[in-house]
This record gives structure tokens, sequence and C-alpha cells, in this order.
């Protein structure tokens, strides 16, 4: 019994992860309704850019956290504008075309990443130096490593400060609208190449936490976005592509079932969850839980 | 009537290649002659998906390994001919294929890419870990050489001519399907499904036709790829091989009728140059692929397409304006 | 020929349709009118299967349409064009008027593969005829263009040309003269009086009441959904009813 709270702490640890790279991907859904795949390569990158603030840099964990958002950020807004922003003016009348180059262009950008950070950190994993004291604490009688209550809590503070950002800024609300109605959030005077550079930018910094955290409780590998983008989107699917609240829900459900499956079944068959809850909800409910299929107009 | 022009030029293209062996190529060039035949396959019927009807797959490797290891099972173990081989691998791949893309295909964009990236990522995890089927990580070596009606085909020579015949018949099929009147389907789904429902197309059928037929290419391509690679192991066939695919469709020109081939010859022989820049072959990789898309993205046929039309649109209308102008004179 | 019965349409809580019937013979061309958002390409969705119908029925020659695919319906032999374009414009002209052809009697993929002697002859017979279709709605020296380089005005004729091809017997053309020069409706006006010499079936949503009263057989109106009025063009101009629901919205 011990030992499956413990592996419940260490689900939710895992699964606020997971809502963060969710949280990356529906960001873009929603608001240009394309995916990101080099969302797995931020992610990535957070881990990395973390290593460098921490140890080159030497900054402290709290500055070194958003430093790593913000670096990562930009690299998200330069692919933005340099490798997407092109495509969309040059398609803008055909959908179905700009979607496949999308799909194309962003997985140009994640091989393109994962190799670069192969040729700059190599192939081996990065140790992290000791950010979460790996101290276990006690609660409630049980014992949880204390990380997992860091990186739990860093990852539910980044989710409490977006929705601040989408709902209390002027910034995140002409997202907001911008992601609802294109056209009618132009019209109130939005400007839509900023809002796009700024959701690129937002959900890139979203990934890199997450790869931060993860990186700190493991290490940094230039695969590891590989390992972890087919679990975030599997979140965001559980949960609903393109809803925010969908890919936090998503993100902890995930993680809370691997948690079990390992702590009731076998450690063997973690990473099939992931896959077979996959393919299940976009057999039966691509939708997710928190969306309402709707009926296409015509 | 489609075949009226493009046969002089497809009987002329098969004799120029047939008479390479004869002037002295070594073994090597015929053998990467070869991987650019295997890979012309599986890109064109990639293309017809991908391309034509629109579909994104990230999953055909899964297909090129289920072809390739089907092959080499049914010849190692049960001791048949190759081209029986061959057979079971296309029926395997498109069978499967069926299966999957049965219930995948009512997904779109980047649902169905990630939904084949998961079935991909299974085979991959199945080859991997049914190692006494497979033989695992280490793969399966010592694969026969193909046979065909019981001459063995050992030099590279005569397995380059396999693959050009081989080659030349799938284009055939290819051919006759993406320029008849029937295959203009496949781009009617893709450009406006409501508009091909509504002129008495099953949207799905369609779609499911395209994927199927592009899995069975695959399988035949991955049977040609065990027998004259002569070892296979499941690196050869993850998605890193899946977005190999995809990219000689794109550098091709997604669909353009050459596109594939074109795109097949170029990539090969980049992977083989790059091979050279060992650290940096994949990033150029992906670099070419974001670039490609921003300045290219018709590809190397369509870009080439779009320029002789305007050519000639420009020249038809030199050749006109003197005319016109002795009409107002 | 085509016999609407009581069809409903709900979205989440809005009724766009309820309880429309109206039946249209043989060789009639029929007009639906309405104010915007009064359900007419609803009725059109739901017969050519589209959107399913809540309630009603749908008869076309006999055969129920309700729980048909659109696909299905549209080998029956029912048409249509789209209010807002639905041309192929990745494809050439011709292609868009390839793919129509095939509706009613599909070859087999077996056949084309083999390309079978079959194939070839009926693939020449297609393009005669795409090549009568297309220059009937003044295309004729446009069959190699891309669809996308085309004016609007000659994408809807390609659409309507398209319909044809199908060999449908009954067409539906949703709004054809929509942002349309005048000369350009008069194209329209003359190639929906030919199709009707030829023993073509038309329901026509259409908001130009000029070409509406020259060329319908009978006028059936919708507002909010329903019903409010049908008859034949000069009845209908006369119906008080009719003149509020228009003036109500300030149409025309
Ligand atoms: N797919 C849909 N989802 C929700 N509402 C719809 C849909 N299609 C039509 N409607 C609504 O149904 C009503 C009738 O629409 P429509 O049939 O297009 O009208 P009309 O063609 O007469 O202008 C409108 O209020 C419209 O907003
Ligand atoms: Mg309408």
């Amino acid at each position: 019994m011990l030992e499956a709270i413990q592996q419940i702490a260490s689900g939710l640890a895992i699964g606020s992860v997971y809502a963060l790279v969710a949280l990356a991907f529906s960001l873009t859904v929603r608001a240009l309704n394309q995916i990101n795949f080099a969302t797995g390569e931020l992610f990535m990158l957070g881990a990395y850019i973390g290593i460098v603030f921490l140890v080159t840099v030497g900054l402290p964990v709290w500055a070194a956290v958003p430093a790593t958002a913000v670096a990562v950020s930009l690299v998200g807004v330069l692919f933005e504008k340099v490798a997407y922003r092109p495509l969309f003016k040059a398609n803008a009348g055909h959908p179905s075309r700009l979607h496949i180059l999308i799909i194309c262009s962003t997985i140009g950008t994640s091989i393109f990443l994962q190799n670069s950070a192969m040729l700059v950190w190599g192939a081996q994993a990065l140790p992290f130096p000791p950010v979460f004291s790996a101290k276990p604490a006690e609660m409630f009688g049980v014992i949880i490593p204390e990380e997992y209550l860091w990186v739990t809590g860093v990852a539910v503070l980044l989710m409490v400060a977006l929705n601040v950002f989408l709902h209390g800024t002027w910034t995140g609300k002409g997202l907001r609208a911008a992601a609802q109605d294109r056209e009618a959030a132009a019209l109130m005077g939005v400007n839509l190449g900023a809002a796009d550079s700024w959701t690129f930018g937002v959900s890139a910094g979203v990934g890199a936490v997450g790869g931060f955290l993860i990186g700190a409780m493991t290490f940094a590998y230039p695969t590891m976005g590989a390992a972890f983008v087919l679990k975030g989107f599997t979140a965001a699917i559980i949960g609903g592509l393109g809803s925010i609240r969908g890919a936090i829900v998503g993100g902890f459900l995930l993680g809370l079932a691997e948690s079990l499956v390992i702590a009731f079944v076998s450690s063997v068959y973690k990473d099939v969850v992931a896959f077979a809850l996959l393919l299940v909800f976009l057999q039966f409910r691509p939708a997710g839980l928190l969306l309402k299929p709707v009926q296409r107009r015509v | 009537m489609i075949w009226k022009r493009a046969w002089p030029w497809f009987v002329a293209c098969l004799a120029a290649l047939a008479v390479v062996p004869t002037f002295g190529a070594n073994p090597y060039t015929l053998h990467v002659l070869s991987l650019v035949g295997i890979y012309a396959i599986v890109a064109m019927g990639l293309n017809l998906v991908f391309g034509y009807a629109g579909q994104i797959s990230l999953g055909h490797a899964a297909y090129f390994a289920i072809g390739a290891y089907t092959s080499t099972l049914v010849t190692m173990h049960l001791g048949l001919s190759f081209v029986f081989g061959m057979g079971c691998a296309i029926l395997v791949a498109a069978a499967l294929g069926a299966l999957v893309g049965i219930p995948s295909l009512k997904l779109e964009g980047s649902y169905l890419a990630m939904a084949t990236i998961g079935f991909g990522e299974i085979v991959k995890m199945l080859l991997v870990n049914a190692d006494s089927v497979t033989g695992g990580p280490a793969g399966i070596s010592r694969i026969p050489p193909p046979d065909v009606l019981g001459w063995v085909l050992s030099s590279p020579a005569q397995r380059f001519y396999l693959v050009l015949v081989v080659t030349a018949a799938a284009f055939v099929l290819y051919f006759n399907l993406v320029r008849s009147h029937y295959g203009s389907r496949f781009v009617a789904v893709r450009d406006s499904a409501k508009a091909a429902a509504a002129m008495g197309i099953d949207v799905r059928q369609t779609k499911i036709h395209a994927f199927v037929f592009s899995t069975a290419f695959a399988g035949c391509a991955g049977s040609l790829y065990a027998h004259v690679n002569r070892y296979i192991a499941p690196d050869a066939f993850g998605l890193g091989e899946s977005i190999n695919f995809l990219i000689i469709v794109v550098v091709g020109g997604m669909g353009t009728l050459l596109g594939p081939i074109v795109g097949a010859a170029i990539i090969v022989y980049l992977r083989e140059t790059l091979l050279a820049l060992k650290d940096y072959n994949m990033l150029i990789y992906g670099l070419m692929l974001m670039i490609l898309m921003v300045f290219m993205s018709r590809g190397l046929v369509g870009t080439a397409q779009v320029v002789l039309r305007r050519w000639r649109a420009r020249s038809a209308a030199r050749r006109e304006l003197p005319v016109k102008r002795s009409a107002e004179g | 020929m085509l016999l609407v019965e009581g069809v409903d349409k709900r979205f989440a809580g809005l009724t766009a349709v309820a309880g429309v019937g109206f039946a249209v013979a043989r060789g009639e061309v029929v007009s639906i009118i309405g104010p915007n958002g009064a359900g007419k390409t609803s009725v059109f969705n739901m017969i050519t299967g589209f959107y399913a119908a809540d309630a009603g029925s749908i008869r076309f020659q006999d055969t129920e349409l309700r729980h048909l695919a659109p696909h299905e319906i549209a080998r029956l032999g029912i048409a249509r064009t789209f209010q807002n374009l639905e041309v192929f414009g990745d494809m050439s002209v011709r292609g868009n008027m390839e793919v129509a052809c095939q509706c009613r009697s599909p070859v087999g993929l077996w056949q084309v593969l083999g390309r079978t002697r079959g194939v070839c002859r009926r693939e020449g017979e297609e393009a005669a005829r795409i090549a009568e279709l297309i220059t009937t709605v003044g295309l004729g020296h446009k069959l190699d263009l891309q669809a996308s380089q085309l004016s609007y005005g000659e994408q809807r004729r390609l659409e309507i040309a398209r319909a044809l091809a199908t060999g449908a017997t009954l067409l539906l053309l949703d709004e054809p003269t929509a942002g349309m020069s005048p000369t350009e409706v008069e194209d329209i006006l003359a190639l929906i009086g030919l199709l009707h010499q030829r023993g073509v079936t038309i329901v026509m949503i259409e908001h130009n009441m000029g070409l509406v009263m020259r060329v319908s057989d009978r006028v059936v109106v919708l507002d909010h959904g329903v019903k409010i009025a049908e008859g034949s063009p000069a009845a209908i101009q006369g119906d008080p009813r009719v003149r509020e629901a228009y003036l109500g919205e300030g149409m025309e």
C-alpha cells in the first residue's frame, strides 16, 4: 500500500511534466491548428540550457528555471519566424497543403535540433548538478523523495502562471481572441503575426521547463525529446488536443496510469500504456475527454 | 492514350539503365543504383498516399520492415523461392496496411501522423523483442541472394537487373493508376473531401485504397532490400527511415509523377556521400527539409514543372504578340 | 422525382430546419428562397447526405435517402454545387471533370492498374463528354488551366459543369449567381434554360429575384427554418408573408 502511494507520488510528478509537454502541443494546436513536431526537441533543449545556466553561468535554481524558459522561448520564436511563418504566408489558401508542409518543416526542425544537441553536448547523457535535494520527505507517514514534490510544485506553479498570463494580461487575452477567431481578433486590433510568435514562444518555454524538471531528476540526453513527445501528445489527446485544461488533466491521468501499471502489473509495460491509450483514444474518442465532438460545417 | 507519349521515354530510360552494368560500373555503383530503385518503389506508393491523396504516414518503415522480414523468413525457414517470398511480403504488408488503415484513416493530419508513428514504433518493438524469430536487435544476416525460376542472382549486376525489372513493373502500375481518370479521385479527396463525396467518391475507401496500395509497394521493396542487402536489422526500420521516405517524396515533389524516382536518386546519393560527414549528415538533412519547405515546397520535379509552364506561357505570348500588332495595324 | 417530407435539423439548441417538405417533379425548375440563415443550405445538405436529418423523410425516385452517405446519394443521380466554392483547386479543369465522370459507374481498381482495353475506351468517351460539357458552360479554351487560376464566375460554372458530368438527373445549385456581375448572371440564366431544355431537373437556392422569377416553375420560401409559402413565381411575389419575411430582414 505504501509502495502504491509512493508510486502515485511519482506518477503525479511525471504526470505534471507530461502535462507541460501536452500544454506545449495544445497551445499551437489551439491557436493555429498545427502540431509542432519539434516540441520534444524544445523540451530537450530545456534540459541542456538548464545545465548551461546552472553550471556554466552559475545561476541559482530559482533564476535558472525562468532563464531557461525565456532562452528556449526565443529559439521557438526564431523557428516560427524563419521556418513556419513563410509557409503560412505562401499557403494561406490551401489549408491541407499547409498542414503537410508544417508537419514536414517541424520534423526537419526536430531532426536539426536533436543532431545539433548531439554535436554540441555529445551523444552521452549529461548529468545535472544536484538541484532538488534527493532527501526523502515524510508526508502522511509515507516517505516520498523530495524532488517529486519540487517537480510537481514547479509544474503547477507554471500552469497557474500560464493561466494568469492568458486570462489576466492584454497579450494573453489577445492570444485567446486570436485562437478563437483570427479574423475577428484582427478586426479588434490583435496583431496576428505577433500573436503567432508569442504562441510558439510560450509553447516552447512551457515545454522547456518540462525538460528542465525531467533533466533535474535524471539527465539530459539528445533523444530525450523523442522519448517524451509521444507521451506528451498522448496526454494532450486524452484531455482533448487544443484544450488547456485538457492538457493538464491528460498529463496527470497518464502519469497516474503509468505509475499504477508499474505498481500493480510490471514496469515492463509502462511504455505500452501510453501507446495503447494513444491508439484507443485516437480510434474511439479523438476529441478527448474534455472537448465535445462537433459536426463539421458544410 | 496516356502511354502514347510516355512509352518512348520509358523504353529509352530502361534501355539506358540496362547498359549500365556492361559499361563496367563497379559493384558498389550497382548496389547504390539498386537501392535507388528500391527506395523509388516505396516512394511511388507513399507519393500516392501523401502527395496525391494528402494523407500523411510516418510509419511506412514498418511495412518496409514487414516486407523484408516476411520475405527473409519465408525463404530462409520455409526454404521457398524468392519470388514466392516477395509475393508473401506484398500480401502481408498489404493486409497489415488494410488492418491499420481502415480504422486509422478516419483521422486527419497530425492525428494520423501520430497514429502511424505509434504503429511504426510497435512494429519496431516487436522486431527487437521477438528475437527468436527476428534475431532481435542484431537482425538477420546471410540472407540468400534472390533466385528467379531456379536461377540464383549472385552478382550485383544480376541483382541490379532484378531491381530494374521490378521497379519498372511497379512504375507501370503506378503510372496506370495516377494518370488514369480514376487516379484523379486521389487528388480530389485531398483538395475537397466534400466536393469529392458529392461526386460519388467514397472518400474513406479511396484513402484506404491509396494506403493499401502504398503498403503493398513498401512490402515489395522491403523484400528486394532484404535479398539485395542480404542483412536486415531493426535499426534500419525506425521512425528515422519513415521520415527518410517522406523526405524522398518531398524532395522529388509531392504529387508529381516522377518525383519519387528523382527524390530516391538524390537522397540515396546524398546519403552515400554525406556518410563521409558522419556526424553532420542528419543535421544537414533536417536543415534541408526546413529550407525545402520554405523555398521549394513543390520539390524538384514540381518546381521544374512550374518553371517550364511559365516559360512556355511566355514564349507563347511572344509568338502571339506580333500577330496582334499586325491585326491592330 | 424528389419528395421531402417534414425534415428537421437541430444544431445544439438551434433549430435550423423544422418540418420542411416539398416535392419536385421531373423536368421542373424549383427555387428555394429565403433570408440568410433561413436553413436553405441545410436542406440541401440533408438531401445530399452531408447532414443527417433529425426527423422526416427524403425520397428520390422511391429510394429513401435519409440513411445514405453523400457518395451513395450522388451515385443515385443527385449532384450539387456548393455555396462556398469547392472546386478541386490543385487540379486542372479537365481533372475536375474526370473525377465527376466516373460518379455513376466507377471502373474497377484492377482494370485501372492493368489498363485494360475497356478502361482506354471509357476514357476516350469521357474525354469527348468532358469537351462537350465544358464548352456548354463556356470554358472550352481553359481545359488545361489549373482550376484555382479561374475567375470566381468561371469556378462557379466549372462546378456546374462538374455536377452535370456526374450524369445526374437532379441538380441542386446553391446560390449559383452569388457574387457575379450582371453579364455573368445572364450566362447562368442561359445555362439554366439550356439544361432545362435537356430535361435536367433543377432545384436552386437563389437570392437574385429577377433570375428566380424568370426561370422557376415553382418557388419555395423558407424563413427561420420553416416553409412559409410555396407556389408559382407570380403568386409568391404577391404573398404578403414573403414580403414581410424579406422586408423584416431588409433583403434586396
Ligand atoms: N454545421 C452547423 N453547425 C451549427 N449551426 C449550423 C451548421 N450549419 C448551419 N447552421 C445554422 O443553421 C442555420 C441555417 O443555416 P443555412 O442552412 O446555412 O442557412 P441559409 O443557407 O438559408 O443561409 C444558421 O443559423 C446556421 O448558423
Ligand atoms: Mg446558404
